[in-house]
């Protein structure tokens, strides 16, 4: 008999465990997408705090130019490493160029860089407004009359995605140089050649279509981080949690979203 | 319950600053306010006294529309603070300063910047006028001279009357304290109220103050209600309040144990 | 430096990068003296040809493909070239490519430097490679002349001294024809010394080795050593196939010379004069001659659908014990042939068998001795012989669904036999009888069970003639089967070994 209550307790539990979680999913994406919608709502409306936006943009942009210039240009070299090895086997190695470049701008660039965003600024986002929320900070802009949403959100997301279209460019452009280097100077590729073979077969097309990823993608993550921040609950360890989360949702949704967009694009 | 209170203040007649009608709230299946009625008189101070986890933060909040109530409305002059549109809101908003419990602060800003963040953000002062507001503000809470540090360098109380200075940069008609002497010496409570005193003296304000703090809402209130299981069970002034025959009340005030909390 | 600052060069930045990879793609001259002059050229074909290809003189890069579009069924370029290419009388294009793998460009030759300049706006003639499609169209054109010299042969043959040509001709079809049968006798010779080296192979292999086990492991080093032995001959044949190839080439172009020759009249052929019995001949030569085309394609369409499978399977029986007076010779069966498909549900079977058992006569020799005091005794004398164990399985077969119904020889003895395939054809019971009319009565009873290993490779057992005591045995064997394509590849390169030799 007591045998049959917790057994049913047992199948009762895990159904409402199943329940949370997906109301707990549910939850998640239904602020993400008020964040989104709240974000859009106060960015055309007045006062518009450009001090603040340049701050974040240098935030998001120049101060990140090092980690994503980095990433980039050693994906290029390795790259370039990678696919001259490859080639070489069937004498191919003019393609090695067109190869680099195109999956740089295509694909890699922008994905790495928004990963890299994500990671830092993604997190910061989501400690930042997280310990705000949690010392009541966005309480007090409240209630000093101050929508959190266009003082904080707005700039922060807004700086995030126009920032992430140059850095991918600036991106782009430090991966194939890195490609190039490696493929003239270790590789003894002819430098003429490859410079040639770089853009041969880019289109603008592609250069476009991935610099539109990297503008999504900086949305995605900032409005993922300042979701989770935004909602923090539970002091400092509620902060951590957000922390972590943002950057590992983030990343998540960048992928996720970067297949969809990859058919949407192409 | 309320009710024979009103006839008492005398002041029925004229429109009250804030009414809070059959407000109820509750966090994760919890009530937490079960029907509030309140009604605030312009220029008046309200302290709302209360166990810890009565409800009184919460209620607080709603007054100034940080959390949107499950039912019931919150009014002010008038207008409805719960049902109107973001803008508008806002505006309604712009009449109150808050001081919350430990501050605050925007802790990415110095101390003037904390006070003059609502001038810039809502008047067009030029920068003399706001650093002029500013030294004011900051005179009236008795921290001359401390605008340039780091919020961080700061003392508790310290914090709360900066607090305090922010919330009043905008000559607010309206000051709302969130539990001021929270985790505060004695001495440095008394100095906070005498602060709140003094405040309400050269400024023509309504204050509401939420506090657990006995001596110091007697010493800044008008009126004092208590908050219980959700619902305001007595709303009298302070030497009224303090001869009312609820036993819970008696216990509070002579900070005795209650038989049932403690079982 | 100020935030406006920082930001302001972060994004020149940016742009400069971008600028770069517009400036790049869009091919926009940056740095070459003046516009660059845009020339047509029209080509027959521009497969592989982009947009923005690269222009070469002399291999330098002088240009690139601007625009490509269709006009007619022409494909019209847009050439962008450099300023100081300069194009003279003659000047032409051709669609080139670099490497195997290499982008397609177009070659420009400019035309002799004595040669006037080419006047602006004039179109360029443009050639394309000739690829594999080409190759098989001049073929076609060479036979579209080819059916053009007969037609006007047909229409203009006559006259004494065009016979002699002609006669000549037909001569020469004879020979050609001659060689022909030669070259395909020629193969057939490979095909049946092949085949006969595979019989003496299984029958080596039965005779020298009694062990099963032993037979299969030999097998496979044979297999072995034949494919390394090879290796050489196959690289060989495959330079030979290279070399006819090149030959055949020339002499299609040989012929579409001389029957473009003929076709327009040129030459004493198209100059014959009337006679009517060359007329007759020739017509009754080709009449005969596309009849007989067109028999040998009907019979090479059907072949071409026939499939030849070819087994081989080896098996122990250790039950048998050797016993002449029942025939027993060996314990173990062996057998070589093939299945020949002619359509999806029938097939023909003939194999060589190495029957364990062969067929025991007796011979009765009655002597009768007349001894000179008038009496005779007669003694009668048996003798006993046994046959040759080497039969033959020749057998038609109808596939039903998973069941294939076989009847014919059976080890040289009439009988019927029935498949049941399981397991998506990888399992396979077979039940046969056969040799109604031994001694011992009811007939030779086979069960087997057959389980395919890999596609080619089976293994199976059964029970062999278990009712009748002294011959029942258990067996159980494995063998090769090699599948249409297995074989067509197996004596492809069997019979360029062959050739290579």
């Amino acid at each position: 008999m007591s045998a049959e209550q917790t057994q049913a307790s047992g199948v009762v539990g895990v159904l409402e465990s199943v329940g949370r979680k997906s109301l707990g999913l549910f939850e998640e994406i239904g602020r993400f997408f008020f964040i989104l919608h709240a974000t859009v709502y106060w960015t055309f409306r007045r006062p518009f705090d450009g001090k603040e936006w340049l701050r974040q943009m240098v935030r998001v942009g120049v101060d990140s130019l090092p980690v994503v210039g980095l990433t980039s240009m050693f994906t290029g070299m390795v790259l370039a490493l990678q696919t001259y090895r490859g080639f070489e086997r069937f004498h191919a190695e003019g393609f090695v160029a067109s190869v680099v470049s195109l999956s740089l701008t295509r694909e890699l660039a922008p994905v790495l860089a928004s990963l890299m965003i994500a990671g830092r600024v993604g997190s910061s986002l989501a400690a930042e407004l997280g310990t705000m929320r949690v010392t009541e900070q966005i309480d007090a802009l409240y209630a000093m009359a101050t929508e959190p949403i266009q003082y904080l959100v707005v700039p922060r997301v807004g700086a995030t995605t126009v920032m992430l279209p140059p850095l991918v460019a600036i991106a782009n452009g430090l991966g194939i140089f890195g490609g190039y280097a490696i493929s003239v100077a270790l590789m003894g590729a002819n430098p003429v050649t490859y410079w040639e073979k770089t853009f041969q077969y880019l289109d603008l097309n592609d250069v476009s279509s991935g610099l539109i990823k990297a503008a999504v993608f900086g949305l995605i993550l900032s409005v993922t981080g300042c979701s989770k921040g935004f909602f923090t609950t539970g002091g400092a360890e509620g902060v951590g949690r957000a922390t972590t989360s943002a950057v590992v949702m983030g990343s998540v949704v960048i992928l996720v979203s970067d297949f969809f967009l990859t058919k949407i694009l192409f | 319950m309320a009710t024979g209170e009103r006839g008492e203040s005398g002041r029925a007649a004229a429109p009250p600053k804030i009414a809070v009608i059959d407000l109820h709230k509750s966090f994760a299946g919890r009530e937490v306010l079960r029907g509030v009625n309140l009604e605030v008189e312009a220029g008046e101070s309200l302290v709302i006294v209360g166990g810890s986890g009565a409800g009184k933060s919460v209620l607080i909040k709603h007054l100034i529309g940080l959390i949107t109530p499950e039912r019931g409305h919150v009014i002010i002059d008038g207008e409805d603070l719960t049902n109107c549109e973001p803008a508008r809101c806002l505006a309604i908003r712009r009449k109150f300063g808050m001081s919350f419990q430990e501050g605050a602060l925007f802790d990415s800003m110095t101390v003037f910047e904390n006070i003059a963040f609502p001038l810039r953000r809502h008047t067009r002062m030029d920068e003399a006028a706001i650093a002029a507001r500013v030294q004011e503000c900051l005179a009236l809470v008795h921290l001359d001279g401390t605008g340039g540090k780091a919020t961080s360098e700061l003392s508790g109380g310290m914090r709360r009357r900066v607090g305090f200075a922010r919330a009043i940069s905008l000559q607010p008609e309206i000051l709302l304290f969130d539990e001021p002497d929270t985790g505060l010496d004695p001495i440095t409570s008394a100095v906070i109220d005498a602060v709140i005193v003094e405040m309400r003296k050269q400024l023509d304000v309504t204050m509401v103050t939420i506090t657990h703090n006995m001596q110091s809402a007697f010493r800044i209130a008008d009126r004092i209600a208590m908050l219980r299981n959700g619902q305001i069970t007595a709303i009298a002034r302070p030497d009224v309040f303090r001869s009312l025959a609820d036993p819970y009340i008696q216990k509070f005030l002579a900070g005795e144990p209650l038989e049932e909390e403690v079982a | 430096m100020s935030h406006t600052a920082r930001v302001g060069a972060f994004m020149l930045a940016a742009l400069v990068v971008l600028g770069v990879f517009i400036i790049k793609i869009e091919e926009i001259p940056i740095g070459t003296r003046g516009n660059r002059v845009r020339v047509q050229a029209v080509f027959p074909s521009v497969a592989g040809l982009d947009e923005k290809s690269a222009v070469r003189v002399a291999g330098v890069r002088v240009g690139i493909v601007e625009r490509i579009s269709l006009q007619g069924d022409r494909a019209v370029t847009t050439l962008a070239l450099d300023p100081d290419v300069v194009l003279h009388q003659g000047a032409r294009a051709e669609v080139s490519s670099l490497g195997m793998l290499g982008d397609k460009y177009v070659e420009l030759y400019p035309g002799l430097p004595s040669a006037p300049p080419l006047p602006a706006g004039t179109t360029l003639n443009g050639t394309s490679p000739v690829g594999f499609d080409q190759a098989l169209k001049s073929f076609n054109s060479a036979f579209e002349n080819i059916d053009a010299v007969t037609g006007s042969l047909r229409g203009s043959l006559a006259g004494p001294e065009g016979q002699k040509r002609l006669d000549e001709i037909l001569d020469n079809i004879r020979q050609l024809t001659a060689s022909v049968r030669d070259l395909v006798q020629a193969n057939r010779a490979n095909v049946d010394a092949t085949m006969a080296n595979m019989r003496d192979f299984s029958q080596s292999l039965k005779t020298e080795l009694p062990r099963l086990a032993d037979k299969l492991a030999v097998f496979a080093d044979h297999l072995d050593a034949l494919v390394a032995a090879n290796r050489g001959n196959l690289d060989a044949s495959i330079a030979n196939v290279r070399q006819v190839t090149a030959e055949m080439r020339t002499t299609v172009d040989n012929i579409n010379k001389i029957t473009g020759k003929i076709a327009s009249g040129q030459g004493s052929v198209g100059k014959l004069v009337n006679d009517s019995t060359t007329v007759d001949n020739l017509n009754s030569t080709l009449t005969s001659a596309r009849g007989a085309a067109d028999t040998l394609k009907n019979t090479i369409g059907r072949a071409e659908r026939w499939q030849l499978d070819m087994n081989m399977r080896a098996e122990a029986l250790p039950g048998l014990t050797k016993n002449r007076a029942l025939g027993v010779l060996y314990n173990s069966r062996s057998a070589f042939g093939l299945d020949l498909h002619t359509t999806p549900n029938r097939f023909y079977r003939l194999e060589l068998v190495d029957s364990p058992v062969g067929r025991v006569n007796n011979y009765t020799q009655t002597i009768t001795s007349i001894y000179p005091d008038g009496t005779s005794h007669s003694v009668v004398q048996e003798t006993q012989r046994i046959s040759d164990t080497n039969t033959v399985n020749a057998q038609v077969g109808f596939q039903y669904e998973d069941y294939t119904f076989r009847a014919g020889l059976f080890e040289s003895r009439g009988g019927v036999g029935i498949d049941r395939a399981l397991l998506n054809r990888r399992l396979q019971l077979t039940l046969e009888a056969y040799d109604f009319s031994r001694q011992v009565k009811p007939p030779h009873i086979r069960f087997e069970t057959r389980y395919f290993l890999t596609r080619n490779l089976f293994a199976f057992a059964g029970l062999d003639d278990p009712v009748w005591a002294q011959a029942r045995s258990v067996l159980f064997g494995g063998g090769v089967t090699w599948r249409d394509e297995d074989v067509k590849y197996l004596l492809g390169t069997m019979s360029s070994i062959g050739a290579g030799k």
